[in-house]
């Protein structure tokens, strides 16, 4: 395995248009760009590509597209300022698949070379130069962009050459996606007794004490144990038949996601009756409490803007780790995150996520989509779409520190709001005086385009990303913000708008 | 006029979705009646309808009621959400309903003293709550602010004895407002004089509470619980009463 320095120092560095869009570019560059800088290097980047990227900014077909190109041609803005990347190009050149292969044939006598693409087909053709071992020649290289940023080798499996390395994301267990809801009922279990402070249960057969009271909640009682894990106890009316089966079906699956809260194991009482589960220890503080509320100025005083820009990444990982198992959160709102830095995020309530054919059978009005409203949670599978409704909500309130996106001037409820889409923020000229007074104007005002365009289209009635198939996910949104991230970051954004930063903007 | 300036700008920096509750409370002479240890005075006193015995010592139902009161903002200060979505105004009736503090942002709200006066007009006292809290919602929808249901807690341990329209006006206000589910009413009689039938005319969703003398403090509980509840689930969904903690204090 080369790593990333060695290729930086000893390599030269070439990059393809399908990972320059790639959703997860943004964190490349992040991680390479100190490198590069260190080693004053730079990675280069065939002309024909950025025309090629530049097509798609302009085209109208697929909007989605059209951000991303729009996004991607920032980005490399930023980078020729930054001397990070070389653009290189002749009049006469091919199209970029046949221009690396001229490129990679002539000059693999002189240097490294490492080409970075999505393509297999493309990564094929490069890495077949190597069947030619001459020894005048140096072996080529071809990388790809995995969802985290880093780079990996292609590999073809040793049965069949044509198979190529299989993502392991996918070879995880994961959770059936279901349509319909259990026919196991919510009816009690008998118990006839719960277990409190200083007394032990049963977890897989071994004794576990119930040290202290941590936390109380509607449910029950959580406890510190004298294992590593913190114990959930039901109160009586909460040890459901339907809660024990999906708690077991939870625990059969694991899900080592650091800072998911996720049940490890059911709880029983010395009777072996069902009293709760056990799970990883949270920490931190609810971000209702200290992110929603003008309380942020308080425990965090020096956040800008790019720290709930982080926050929303770091949340927008754990949220994608989850769906990649088919869990759905279902009640995803600020009561069940809690937050301890920007980096570390902790997900709690997690016996209420939606499991196979277990509803999620809660959930907060504001994050509730439209076509969900008034439903009766316990009775209904939510779907992806219902999901991602909820998500780009939080991400909204996220970046206007608390802000929800359908809070307007004028009468009529929250729900009413949501159900009528009328979003207040503007895009481009169209002017709105329903925003609540205060910063939230200018708050908005102050994201970068392709961002607005997201929450734009996603929250008004009729835009391209408003209806429950149509919503961004959260691999999406991982691309909005991290391209969101790069140009805070980079500080790019600030040379254009010296406000992008601002919390506060009140004066 | 600087003060205001602060006042709004706090207003308006702080996205929490409110809960603005008026606490209606009387102030009427019978509010002074005691309970524990004390020692007739031999004289006596004609106050808000009644002819009453003057004693020394013993604690009041006022002096209880300020008590609860207190307990009520502490609670809501402590809680990290309810602190910011909870708004909260006093109404206070006797010969006259006064507004004895007006909604502002809870961090600069001291508890105001309750002092005693003499008579019961609790459908001027009701008016005015519900006044206040159409101003406020008139407020939170010019700039912007979105609020859940408003909370109107009405307390009284008598019958009203002011103007039978002021009455009957506030009575049908209320219940107007609790059927189009834009007000959550808790009617709460104080002791064994309470009128509950007319309490109860208040509130055609939920029976009118009696709280035992002296039991302000686990009705206050209780209801800053149930407010901190409110404020971390979604506008306009209804508050359950949790009967079970109600049952050791109340007679439903």
């Amino acid at each position: 395995m080369i790593t990333l320095e060695e290729y930086v120092k000893n390599w030269r560095i070439f990059i393809d248009t399908c990972s320059l869009l790639n959703e997860a570019a943004s964190q490349f560059w992040y991680s390479i760009t100190p490198l590069l800088q260190r080693y004053n290097a730079k990675i280069i980047v065939p002309y024909r590509c950025i025309e090629v990227i530049n097509t798609k900014s302009l085209q109208n077909k697929n909007i989605e597209l059209r951000n991303r190109a729009v996004g991607v041609l920032k980005i490399i803005q930023v980078l020729i300022q930054a001397n990070i990347i070389d653009i290189r190009g002749e009049k006469n050149d091919k199209f970029a698949n046949n221009l690396f292969l001229d490129v990679f044939t002539k000059y693999r006598m002189k240097y490294r070379l490492l080409l970075i693409t999505q393509d297999i087909n493309l990564a094929r053709t490069i890495l077949s130069l190597n069947d030619d071992q001459s020894r005048r020649k140096f072996p080529v290289q071809v990388n790809r962009i995995q969802h985290d940023g880093s780079l990996v080798e292609f590999k073809w499996g040793k049965s069949d050459k044509n198979e190529p390395y299989k993502n392991q994301d996918t070879d995880e267990p994961k959770f059936k996606l279901c349509t319909r809801v259990t026919r196991s009922q919510d009816t009690q279990l008998s118990v006839q007794h719960i277990p409190e402070e200083g007394e032990e249960v049963y977890v897989n057969g071994q004794l576990v004490k119930l040290v202290k009271a941590v936390g109380f909640g509607g449910e029950g009682t959580i406890y510190s144990t004298n294992s590593e894990y913190v114990a959930k106890i039901y109160k009586k009316k909460n040890n459901t038949k339907r809660k024990l089966e999906k708690l077991k079906l939870m625990a059969n699956i694991k899900c080592e996601c650091p800072g998911v809260c996720y049940p490890v194991a059911p709880v029983q009482n010395l009777n072996h009756e069902f009293v709760g589960f056990l799970m990883p220890e949270a920490k931190g503080k609810k971000i209702g409490e200290v992110i929603f509320t003008p309380e942020i100025g308080k425990v965090f005083p020096n956040w800008t803007r790019k720290h709930l820009v982080q926050l929303s990444i770091t949340i927008l990982k754990k949220i994608q780790m989850l769906h990649k198992k088919n869990i759905i959160l279902g009640d995803i709102n600020p009561a069940n995150i809690l937050v301890v830095s920007s980096k570390e995020v902790y997900f709690v309530d997690t016996d209420s996520y939606q499991i196979e054919d277990y509803p999620c059978p809660v959930g907060q009005e504001i994050f509730v989509a439209p076509e969900i409203q008034g439903k009766y949670f316990p009775d209904f599978l939510r779907t992806i779409g219902n999901e991602n409704f909820a998500m780009a909500t939080l991400l909204f309130m996220l970046v206007h520190r608390g802000q929800s996106p359908y809070s307007k001037k004028g009468e009529g409820s929250y729900v009413d709001k949501i159900k009528e889409m009328d979003f207040a923020y503007p895009l481009g000229e169209r002017t709105n005086n329903k925003i609540p007074d205060g910063p939230w104007k200018k708050l908005w005002s102050h994201l970068p385009q392709n961002v607005k365009e997201a929450f734009y289209n996603t929250f008004r009635y009729g835009g391209c990303y408003s209806t429950e198939s149509s919503r961004l996910s959260v691999e999406q949104w991982l691309d909005v913000f991290n391209n969101y991230f790069f140009l805070l970051n980079s500080g790019k954004l600030r040379q254009q708008d010296p406000m992008c930063e601002d919390l506060f903007l009140d004066k | 006029m600087n003060n205001q300036l602060v006042e709004l700008k706090d207003l308006k920096n702080n996205p929490t979705h409110r809960v603005p509750v008026c606490l209606c409370l009387d102030t009427s002479g019978s509010m002074g009646a005691v309970t524990g240890n004390f020692t007739y005075t031999g004289k006596t006193s004609f106050l808000d309808g009644k002819k009453w015995d003057l004693v020394d010592g013993g604690t009041s139902r006022i002096f209880e009621l300020q008590q609860g009161v207190s307990l009520f903002f502490e609670a809501i200060k402590e809680d990290g959400t309810a602190k910011y979505a909870a708004e909260i105004s006093i109404v206070t009736f006797d010969d006259t309903a006064k507004c004895l503090m007006d909604f502002t942002s809870l961090e600069d709200q001291r508890v105001p003293e309750l002092t005693l006066g003499d008579n019961t007009s609790m459908g001027e006292g009701v008016n005015l709550a519900l006044d206040l809290l159409e101003k406020r919602k008139q407020m939170y929808h010019q700039m912007g602010i979105t609020y859940y249901q408003p909370w109107l807690v009405l307390m009284t341990d008598g019958e009203p004895n002011g103007n039978p329209a002021e009455l009957d006006r506030a009575i049908s206000r209320t219940v107007d407002l609790v059927k189009k589910e834009k007000l959550s009413v808790f009617p709460i009689g104080i002791g064994e004089e309470a009128d509950m039938a007319m309490l109860n005319r208040f509130s055609p969703a939920r029976r009118a509470l009696k709280v035992k003398e002296l039991k302000f403090r686990e009705f206050f509980d209780w209801l800053s619980g149930s407010l901190i509840k409110a404020s971390q689930s979604g506008p306009g969904e209804k508050v359950k009463l949790d009967v079970d903690s109600i049952q050791g204090w109340g007679e439903l």
